[in-house]
């Protein structure tokens, strides 16, 4: 794959794309091959994982150094000839579906919805169905493997598409921290809002799941009230809003324009229109009506700002095209601050949009440097890596047994929390590379957490409450994310560790390989004392692993748990489990095999590429405040690319978002279809 | 680095600050207005019927559910026990099953289905959709405008961070087993003072605030009409859903501001139940208890008639080793594999639900209307969404209904059906039962029968 600087027309060269099914594939063997089984076309074997590490240039694809690839579409077609052809006929369209009539690859991509129904039920073993010949597991996943890839391969091929463009209603942070801002009060004024959900790549801020109930309404408006009361209070609030009185040349009408304009054009993001603010005034001059002084008539005015869909919607002017046209300048600046801060934006943005010159590469770089450097940049730090590495929920869902862990407290929960929010900012002001997600030689401790850690040296002076940088000694067992003692207490269970989990966990959220689920009706792990006595957790695994079925997907799984297993429930270092040794050793079912968790980790290294891309889905996930769609996933492949040229500098994957296609343009507005939502049941 | 501090947010401590404070107007509305005694007298001498679910994650331990003996004469489970003084007071119903919700995976399926019998699409967020109404929406939908709130959803556990990768399917619906619409989940009140707060001033709601309040909401519908014109299908939806919801309170504030007609008026003092402390209370027994004493006030007083609770959300994971004889947590014991020590203490889960269970139904029973007691004029249902956690088979589920329903409810019985009774057949029967029935729900094929 090429490695020109991001833009946005390069996506378009077809060159590419068909170098790109290809390193897809053997990407997603290459995972596949930890995961589960070993049999994905041929890429699974050695040669094939090294060629997908091996850097590429110059877009040539890379030399084949075994027997070249069967035709995929050759092997998806016999797969369908064998095992679905039969019922799927012409003759017999079982289900309403008749998959001989696809004898293209366009004629699939003409029937998207189709296909990625074909592409679940194969991939969850529904079909084909069970008194049928079974499809071998290996081909199942290869078979929707192959789906998928083909449609983000054909949507890499035509011009850029910017993807869709839902609209995003505020989530409870972004409420919080808009009001935060426009108020300047440190009132959290969305305490009382329901608690959203996670949708998209997983992250709360995305438009499919924030949806509206009958109490938000009641909610919103009660927020604004107690917000605006808080402001009335605080005499530096009040001084931020009213920026004029009335006075013997100002009539009051006019100075309350003025202070509603301006709130407005914060609120909005953007300058309001006339009409807008005839609404407002008309709220100014009920209050006044009402016998409001002038203040309380304002604020009155304001009421009507926090609670209109203009501020609680992310909203964009729309555009009647039938291309993809360049965003505004306005637009975008909203765009980049709740990315960047989950909040507003301020002075400096909307002045920078007022002029236009936001959407200058050279001046959004400039920003964004700004903007990482503010301490503004906090709440979205922690919202995205709690909600990535799932550690938001540590002392709240997530707690450990007080009975065996009494040490486990509020105190070294927040720490648990706090430790890879600091990680992840110190990245970020200083633009780091993000490997050091995966191994670092530094980490952040508190004066609990430097005792917790057993560290010896390098004790940061002054260390109490607040979390500082660390420095390593060299070849110490921790740095990084999944020897933080956060994400090890995310993956145990309350009383114990779970090798299984963990091995998940890091399979999931550092490699963005998500394993099967188990079948129904596993056989247990037994825990009666009979076979529990004298055996280590691990030993008690590799017994249930002696199950075949259970085998085929443990063999990924647990390997990798086992290595972290000198780590107990909490996350706390130890050597001995159930009164044994432990034994940290494990091979991956690549053949490669490690001695402890340091070692899995430089596995983990040299499957790099893998976390780059799952990292770069993320931050584009939480940047577009979306799901990914096929077309975003040609950006990914770019952004990796230009990662990998960039020393996997951060600002470099952050500018990359804001330049790709998803961030710069805006769909055309056809009018969509309506949405099924009649309903069913009754 | 340090942890920045200057970007917390205080959350109710309200900052007096120095100088003139400014005093607003409109915030009469928030200070709870002592009610006058008199409502009693006033209310309507028939009193409505309510209904309430109960919902408990993660099922029950099969062998100690069901009952033994049948009709009248069942002698109460092991798990069932707590309801000893209640026996004459429920209706045990075995082998009802929700058909369409055995499929996908273990339990986002089930739980955002169990209400509504309906199959809930696969996603992560794009296309989320339930494609049914829950049953107490159904009612909801009916009634909901006789009186303040049309219903509350309330429940212990927020939503869960994250999707389910795994299973495919974003963990929004395990959290809501009440929807509006096939793309409308409502939200819940996990906070007994948040909850509390709006019940109450639901019900008292008037004065000078609410023209002020009227103005706003009149401006905010104007600005999301404007915007809904220049709107995508689905984006229009969006908005829709915000408009509805302010139509939805300001309908309420026109019908409390009413003087025509028979306006709403609460037949009993908010007085019954003390304002909950600000923060949620970290026992879960009392965290529970309190969500139950809100169900009953708003019945009491008649803010709502339609309530729904989730003791937790699906797959909930609390960790119950506070009880005696549990060292783990509901879902992982839920998966008992068979083996007796976790059995018991899955065991002891669920008897401590139907503890609370029983407690709810003793207040609504202590509780006179008239003639009758609140109990009589309820219908309070508590299930699970699976029979065994083990097994996450939605067959033969554990189910009860309490109370009379106003006298059409022959309780004290343990009614076994045929196999496979489609459980939207009892959904059919609550909605008669409620005075909002329909001709078909989901799957169900006829009327369950609740009277003997």
């Amino acid at each position: 794959m090429a490695m020109a600087p991001m833009n946005i027309g390069m996506l378009s060269s077809s060159n590419q794309c068909t170098t790109h099914a290809m390193s897809c594939l053997v990407f997603i063997a290459v995972v596949m091959s930890w995961v589960q089984n070993p049999q994905l076309g041929h890429a699974q074997e050695p040669a094939a994982e090294i060629r997908a590490q091996a850097p590429e240039e110059n877009g040539s694809p890379p030399e084949p150094t075994v027997a070249p690839t069967p035709d995929p579409w050759l092997r998806a077609t016999a797969l369908l000839e064998k095992h679905c052809y039969e019922c799927h006929s012409p003759d017999n369209q079982e289900g309403n579906l008749n998959l001989q009539k696809y004898d293209t690859i366009e004629s699939i991509v003409g029937d998207r919805h189709m296909w990625d129904t074909v592409r679940q039920r194969v991939f969850a073993g529904e079909m084909p169905p069970r008194d049928h010949e079974p499809m071998p597991v290996e081909d199942r996943q290869w078979l929707a493997e192959w789906v998928t890839v083909t449609f983000r391969d054909i949507a890499c091929q035509g011009k850029p598409q910017p993807g869709p463009n839902p609209l995003r209603r505020l989530n409870r942070n972004q409420y919080s921290n808009s009001i935060r801002d426009l108020l300047g009060i440190h009132f959290d004024a969305g305490h009382s809002l329901p608690i959203d959900g996670a949708g998209g790549e997983g992250f709360d801020n995305a438009a499919e799941t924030l949806f509206l109930s009958p109490i938000h309404g009641e909610k919103y408006l009660e927020a604004a009230k107690e917000a605006l009361d808080y402001s009335a209070k605080d005499e530096s609030s009040r001084r931020q809003i009213f920026n004029t009185f009335p006075d013997d040349k100002t009539p009051a009408e006019e100075a309350a324009k003025s202070v509603i304009s301006r709130f407005a054009k914060r609120a909005y993001r953007r300058p309001p229109t006339d009409g807008e603010i005839e609404k407002l005034m008309k709220l100014y001059r009920a209050g006044v009506e009402r016998q409001y002084t002038y203040e309380q008539a304002v604020y009155y005015a304001l009421q009507g700002v926090l609670v209109s869909p203009q501020f609680l919607f992310l909203t964009e002017p729309t555009i009647d095209a039938a291309e993809p046209q360049p965003i505004d300048a306005y637009s975008f600046a909203t765009r980049l601050s709740y990315f960047l801060w989950d909040s507003t934006p301020d002075k400096e943005l909307l002045e920078r949009a007022a002029d236009g010159s936001i959407l200058k590469e050279e001046v959004y770089r400039d920003q964004v440097v700004r903007m990482l450097n503010s301490p503004k940049v906090r709440p979205m730090a922690e919202s995205f890596i709690g909600q990535w590495l799932g550690t938001r929920e540590i002392g709240r869902q997530i707690k450990p047994d007080g009975g065996m862990f009494p040490q486990f407290d509020d105190e070294l929960a927040a720490a648990f929390r706090e430790e890879p929010v600091l990680m992840f900012q110190h990245i970020l002001k200083e633009n780091r590379s993000i490997i050091e997600f995966v191994d670092s030689d530094y980490i952040f401790v508190n004066g609990e957490t430097y005792g917790f850690y057993g560290l010896k040296e390098n004790r940061p002076e002054n260390l109490v409450q607040n979390l500082v940088r660390c420095q390593l000694p060299p070849g110490h067992i921790r740095g990084g994310v999944i020897t933080m003692a956060g994400p090890l207490t995310v993956s145990s269970y309350p009383n114990r560790t779970s090798p299984v989990i963990r091995g998940k966990w890091v399979l999931e959220t550092i490699l963005g390989a998500t394993p099967p689920t188990p079948p129904p009706n596993v056989d247990p792990l037994s825990e009666k004392p009979e076979d529990t006595a004298g055996k280590t957790l691990r030993q008690r695994l590799e017994l249930h692993r002696q199950n075949p079925t259970c085998a085929s997907c443990h063999a990924a799984l647990d390997p990798i748990g086992f290595g972290l297993e000198n780590f107990d429930a909490i996350g706390r270092y130890r050597e001995k489990d159930n009164g044994l040794p432990i034994d940290a050793s494990g091979q991956l079912t690549s053949g490669e095999t490690f001695q402890n968790a340091t070692e899995l980790k430089k596995l983990v290294l040299e499957r790099k590429d893998q976390f780059v891309r799952h990292f770069t889905i993320k931050m584009l996930g939480y940047g577009l405040g979306r799901g990914l769609v096929d077309s975003d996933y040609c950006i990914v492949d770019q952004l990796v690319a230009d990662l990998k040229q960039h020393d996997y500098k951060i600002h470099r994957l952050i500018f990359g978002i804001l330049q790709s296609p998803a961030m710069q343009l805006r769909p055309p507005t056809t009018p969509t279809p309506p949405p099924t939502t009649q309903a069913t049941n009754p | 680095m340090n942890i920045i501090k200057n970007t917390s947010l205080s959350r109710r401590t309200l900052l007096r600050g120095v100088g003139a404070a400014l005093a607003l107007p409109w915030l009469e509305a928030m200070q709870v207005r002592k009610l006058l005694g008199s409502e009693q007298e006033n209310a309507p001498s028939k009193a409505p019927v309510r209904m309430a679910v109960l919902f408990m994650p993660n099922g029950v331990p099969p062998k100690k559910w069901t009952p033994e003996g049948e009709g009248a004469e069942f002698k109460l489970s092991p798990i069932l026990e707590p309801l000893a003084a209640h026996q004459k007071d429920i209706l045990v119903l075995t082998q009802l099953w929700n058909k369409n919700s055995d499929s996908g995976d273990g339990h986002y399926v089930k739980t955002a289905g169990l209400l509504t019998s309906t199959t809930i699409n696969k996603t992560v967020g794009v296309d989320l959709n339930c494609n049914g109404v829950s049953m107490d929406q159904v009612a909801a939908q009916k009634i909901g405008h006789l009186t303040p709130l049309p219903s509350i959803e309330l429940g212990i556990e927020p939503v869960a961070v994250g999707i389910d990768g795994v299973v495919g399917y974003t963990r929004v619906y395990g959290a809501h087993i009440a929807w509006r619409g096939p793309t409308s989940p409502l939200a819940k009140e996990i906070n007994p003072r948040l909850a509390y707060e709006r019940i109450v001033r639901a019900g008292q709601q008037g004065g000078a605030s609410l023209q002020a309040d009227r103005s706003v909401l009149d401006m905010v519908m104007e600005d999301a009409q404007e915007l809904q014109g220049r709107l995508g299908a689905n984006d229009r939806r969006r908005v829709d859903e915000y408009l509805e919801s302010v139509r939805a309170l300001e309908q309420r504030m026109e019908r409390l501001a009413s003087t025509q007609g028979d306006p709403w008026k609460p037949r009993a003092s908010y007085d019954g139940m003390a304002k909950p402390e600000d923060a949620i209370p970290k026992q879960h027994l009392e965290h529970c208890r309190l969500m139950i004493d809100l169900m009953v006030l708003a019945f009491q007083t008649d803010t709502t008639r339609v309530a729904t609770f989730m003791f937790g959300n699906s797959v909930s994971n609390i960790n119950f080793s506070w009880l005696d004889g549990v060292k783990d947590a509901h879902h992982s014991l839920s998966h008992h594999q068979n083996e007796e020590d976790k059995l018991r203490q899955y065991e002891i889960i669920a008897k401590w639900h139907m503890e609370q269970y029983a407690y709810m139904l003793e207040r609504m029973k202590s509780l006179r209307e008239g003639e009758q007691s609140l109990l009589e004029n309820s219908m309070v249902m508590f299930g699970s969404d699976l029979r065994d956690g083990n097994a996450h088979d939605p067959h033969n589920l554990p189910i009860v209904l309490a109370g009379q329903g106003g006298g059409r409810i022959t309780t004290g019985r343990h009614v076994i059906n045929s196999r496979n009774t489609p459980l939207a057949n009892l959904y059919l029967s609550m909605l008669d039962v409620m005075g909002t029935p329909v001709e078909k729900f989901a799957d169900s094929t006829e009327k369950l029968a609740l009277e003997a």
